[in-house]
């Protein structure tokens, strides 16, 4: 956990204080920026850019929130816009029904790059991008329903919708195909 | 409820979202389909779980380059700061700044004028008119 003497030291430009920093955070902020794009070179672009803008705003974060909390949101934050950026993101703008059809890829995609991984992994990288940041900031890292809104700009019911679709594709991917429906109780 | 009705909820229902359970787990109580696809989701739930503590590796060097993109930040800020903290230094940096713009501009109008704006044509090189 990130100490407030260490945030007050890295507020007062004290190199040594940055470098700890990163040190103790700089996996979690990998993994996060990773889990969400799902490409380790443009991870390592996402987190760089996150550092960026936490060293911008370091000035204005209070502690309210654990420092943890904050920095997850701006790499979040980070990854969004540069999937934004990247075009990749039109699955989240489309209506539910569109993640329906065709968009999980046979083609493994940018999880065949992530290397010696388990299937769980390999799965979650096979979901399009709207589906997955949804089901990554959920389960995977806990944000509220209302908090991931937020950040995409989506209704609380919207995305409990997509939650609920992505589960169910990472689900067949793992599991297969659902079991036929039986009758009525 | 119906198979359909219950599986639509299922997810919501294994991560302990749902609200109103009950009907859905009187379903459950005598539907073995259902209850299957409720294990699978509760194993989904506590295996993504388990990967917020799973770090993966970025490339080696990555540490060093993230370390490398802070000193402009804090040179900036020292600056700030300084001039936060200091605020008669201000017109003397900015009278440097000053003095260093017009001593450029004019360091660049006396080259202009030592060198000929256009060479002579005898200028050019030997060998194009022997050929």
């Amino acid at each position: 956990m990130v100490s407030p003497e260490l945030l007050q030291a890295c507020r007062r430009g004290d190199a040594r204080a940055f470098e700890t920093l990163v040190d103790a955070t700089h996996r979690q902020v990998y993994t996060l920026a990773l889990r969400l794009v799902g490409d380790r070179q443009e991870a390592e672009d996402v987190a760089q850019d996150a550092y960026l803008r936490v060293f911008r705003s370091l000035d204005g974060f209070r502690g309210e929130a654990r420092f943890e909390t904050w920095l997850y949101r701006i790499v979040t934050n980070a990854a969004l816009n540069h999937l934004r950026r990247r075009g990749r993101f039109g699955d989240l703008a489309a209506e539910p029904e569109d993640f329906e059809t065709g968009v999980a890829s046979e083609d493994p995609g940018p999880g065949e790059a992530l290397g010696e991984r388990d299937e769980l992994e390999r799965s979650l990288a096979r979901l399009p991008e709207g589906m997955r940041v949804v089901v990554v900031l959920k389960d995977v890292y806990g944000l509220s329903c209302r908090e991931i809104g937020d950040e995409l700009g989506l209704a609380e019911g919207a995305v409990k919708v997509r939650l609920h679709r992505a589960r169910r594709r990472l689900k067949e991917l793992l599991y297969g195909q659902e079991e036929p429906v039986r009758h009525e109780v | 409820m119906r198979c359909e009705d219950v599986r639509a909820r299922l997810s919501a229902y294994a991560a302990g979202e749902l609200e109103e359970p009950a009907k859905l787990e009187v379903h459950l109580a005598s539907c073995g389909a259902c209850a299957l696809e409720l294990d699978r989701y509760r194993q989904l739930g506590a295996s993504l779980a388990t990967l917020a503590t799973r770090l993966e590796d970025p490339s080696s060097g990555f540490r060093d380059r993230l370390i490398e993109v802070i000193p402009p930040k804090r040179v900036r800020d020292d600056v700030l700061r300084i001039a936060r903290e200091h605020p008669q230094v201000v017109p003397l940096g900015t009278a440097a700044i000053g003095a260093a713009a017009i001593g450029l501009l004019w360091w660049r109008a006396t080259r202009r004028k030592a060198v000929p704006e256009t060479e002579p044509a005898t200028a050019l090189p030997a060998e194009s008119s022997s050929r």
